[in-house]
């Protein structure tokens, strides 16, 4: 069984290095692009059979760790699945943009302005005939690319002052929280603005700016299920062992509060592109001419009875991530969960 | 449980014997009558004879909580021993101090609001309250191990059982995982759960209330410590399992030669388990003696009262006696005895004065002015 899966993973991947070779409209793209994308190709495909196989096992399969249990309520929500699948696409869109679209984002034709749907652009040109499907292509791959790393940063940091404010309580607990409160008491637009002003604009200032914005709401978050899970007995049970405060952090501590931190991540990555989406806009985010949905809707409402495209593109695009990122997360919440076990 | 009390008489007697249990008296303390004089308690009632049998000597422990409303003395000048081998049970309701105690014994109250204001708390002659935490950390879970009443959150939701076993054999024996799980499955079919093999790799929701508990005691146990201290271990789980619990307890505790300092409120497990007995009120010892004592001989109207009202199916009387009233507000001792106001035979000096221990035999006290 495995032998056979084995040669039909195989195959697949030769197949579909080809089907791109032959796809592909760029000419020079070299083999270890095509390798890369089969890759990918590869691993959607294989995540996909993974959902198919466990959709399929039987109700009475035992299930061997909690891991197993909420992937499978998972694979189970066809709403999460659903989006699930989106994001993979779109993150495979975001990685691999420069090999699928056969036009450079900031190649100007001046030839095509504002252009509708056709063959060589497949969803128009925008004012300046620029192809708006390889700019949507680029400002996904920027916006999936900050937001992810700026959830990334911010629930790094937000959980560590979390826990530290959580499990210890007390002095502790009060010098981080009060900080942080008055952290949170600057308005967020504000406070872009004043550090853009400040230091410049700039992608790391942005995924600065915008993870350190949202601390309040992962360290508040934290802290009250540290709080929770620091009372339960097997904490006390640890320590009555003599474990260490930081492995009873490691090991006792984060994996019983690992729920919120996931759907709070898999829900304000969301919120963050959104809010980069919005920065970008007011002209505080991403600087033209680095294609950013934001702004790409921002540069759309100039033209909006010449092109809807330049609009309506973006638009969705942001809509979609958005909408698949917090489906996602909820679906996220809701197996972790064990209260609506079935 | 409470059901056999009546039946098991017969049973102490026979298993602490005589109760001679190396606690003698101090040398001055002659004139018995008059105790005020004399001021015993100071020393009293950890002096031995033989320390070498002395495991575990609790002296005038006060252990104090300083919360936004006031001081809230829990554990208030308590001293108690144990020997090797031996069952200390601590009964008393709840708020009485029982568990503050124990927690003490390992340094784990909650600082703040908790700290232990004073006293001594001698283990293999050592005083633990001089002890660094890293000291204190290779002392709990090796030397001394605790298990607590409710089976179904002593256990971490996300690790399997034997995993849970393997942290301290790791910790404390340096222990490889491979081995570390090895002595954990060997661990769990010495506390009885069968398929042990199994078993180790399942998680705890996977097992019964009772199988849990087994778990936490072959958790305790995983570096055969020298003191098991047992916080009401039977009071979740329902009459056969207790009985199967405390008997497993029992016979690990002969096995292993270790001490057990078991915190209850139901007289039934006492009487099964226990060589000696102290009964706490409101953070204080009111009488501590023999199991022999304290079941034949109870002197404390609290310990009458208790005693009472323990179902007896010897008892014909329809209703059962209850103690009237409440423990008082910890907040605001009375300023004589604690159970003053609760005491049906209370007199003048009650409230007005703390009383001190008055001496029946050797081991046995009370702390109550009747007895003056």
């Amino acid at each position: 069984m495995n032998n056979i899966l084995k040669i039909k993973t195989f195959y697949l991947f030769i197949i579909s290095a080809l089907l791109l070779a032959v796809i592909s409209p760029k000419a020079e793209i070299d083999y270890i692009s095509y390798g890369i994308f089969a890759l990918l190709t590869l691993i959607i495909l294989l995540i996909s059979l993974a959902i198919y196989r466990h959709k399929k096992i039987n109700a009475t399969t035992i299930i061997k760790g909690t891991g197993e249990l909420v992937w499978r309520r998972l694979a189970k929500n066809r709403t999460a699945t659903a989006s699930m699948i989106i994001l993979i696409l779109l993150s495979f869109l975001a990685i691999l943009a420069p090999f699928i679209t056969p036009h450079d984002p900031l190649e100007t034709d001046w030839g095509a302005l504002s252009q509708g749907i056709s063959s060589s652009h497949w969803l128009g040109t925008d004012d300046m005939g620029r192809d708006i499907f390889a700019r949507n292509l680029f400002g996904i791959r920027v916006a999936m690319g900050i937001g992810v790393t700026a959830v990334v940063l911010n629930t790094l940091i937000g959980t560590l002052l979390g826990l530290l404010a959580g499990y210890y309580g007390g002095k502790t607990d009060n010098v981080i929280m009060r900080l942080l409160e008055i952290w949170n008491a600057i308005p967020f637009i504000l406070l872009a603005i004043a550090v853009m002003a400040a230091l410049g604009t700039g992608i790391g200032k942005l995924i600065l700016i915008v993870s350190l914005s949202n601390l309040m709401a992962f360290a508040r978050i934290i802290r009250g299920s540290v709080m929770t899970v620091r009372e339960f007995d097997y904490v006390a049970a640890a320590k009555v062992i003599g474990i260490k405060d930081f492995h009873i952090i490691i090991r006792h501590i984060i994996p019983n509060c690992i729920s919120p931190i996931l759907v709070l991540a898999s829900l304000s990555i969301g919120e963050t592109i959104l809010v980069i989406a919005g920065l970008s806009f007011l002209g505080l985010g991403i600087q033209p001419p680095m294609p950013s949905l934001g702004g790409m809707l921002s540069n759309g409402q100039q033209f909006l009875h010449e092109n809807l495209l330049m609009s309506i593109v973006p638009g969705v695009t942001i809509l979609l991530i958005v909408l698949s990122f917090n489906l996602f997360g909820d679906g996220v919440r809701d197996a972790l969960d064990s209260r609506l076990e079935s | 449980m409470p059901l056999t009390v009546g039946l098991n008489h017969k049973k102490i007697t026979n298993e602490s014997g005589a109760p001679n249990n190396g606690h003698v008296r101090p040398a001055d303390t002659t004139n018995l009558k008059n105790p005020l004089k004399t001021k015993i308690y100071k020393d009293f009632p950890t002096k031995c004879t033989d320390n070498d049998d002395l495991l575990l000597q609790i002296e005038n422990l006060k252990t104090f909580f300083h919360t936004e409303d006031g001081l809230i003395r829990g554990c208030d000048g308590v001293s108690y021993s144990v020997k090797k081998g031996q069952t200390l049970a601590v009964v008393g309701e709840s708020g009485s101090g029982k568990s503050v105690t124990a927690m003490s014994i390992l340094k784990l109250i909650p600082d703040p609001p908790g700290k232990i204001a004073g006293g001594r708390i001698l283990f293999k002659g050592n005083d633990l309250l001089s002890f660094t935490p890293d000291e204190m950390r290779k002392i709990r879970g090796n030397e001394i191990a605790m298990i607590f009443q409710e089976p179904m959150t002593s256990l971490n939701p996300v690790m399997t059982a034997g995993e849970q076993i393997s942290e301290s054999l790791i910790l404390h024996r340096g222990f490889n995982k491979k081995e570390a799980m090895s002595n954990a499955v060997e661990l769990l079919s010495l506390v009885g759960i069968p398929a042990p093999e199994t078993r180790a790799g399942e998680y705890p929701h996977q097992l019964s209330g009772g199988m849990r508990q087994r778990v936490m005691i072959a958790i305790a146990l995983a570096c055969r410590p020298d003191l098991l201290i047992a916080d009401e271990p039977t009071s979740a789980l329902d009459v056969t399992i207790q009985a199967q619990i405390l008997r497993l307890i029992k016979k690990l505790q002969k096995q292993f030669g270790m001490a057990v300092i078991l915190i209850t409120h139901d007289m039934g497990v006492v009487a099964e388990t226990a060589d000696m007995v102290a009964v706490m009120y409101c953070g204080r010892i009111v009488e501590y003696g023999t199991s022999h004592d304290i079941f034949f001989s109870p002197r404390h109207p609290y310990l009458k009262g208790l005693l009472r009202s323990v179902l007896n199916i010897d008892n014909e009387e329809d209703d059962l006696y209850i103690i009237e009233g409440n423990i008082p507000d910890p907040l605001n001792l009375p300023e004589g005895c604690p159970f003053e106001p609760r005491c049906p035979e209370k007199m003048d000096i009650c409230t007005k004065q703390r009383p001190e221990p008055f001496f029946f035999g050797n081991v046995h006290y009370a702390c109550c002015w009747l007895h003056a």
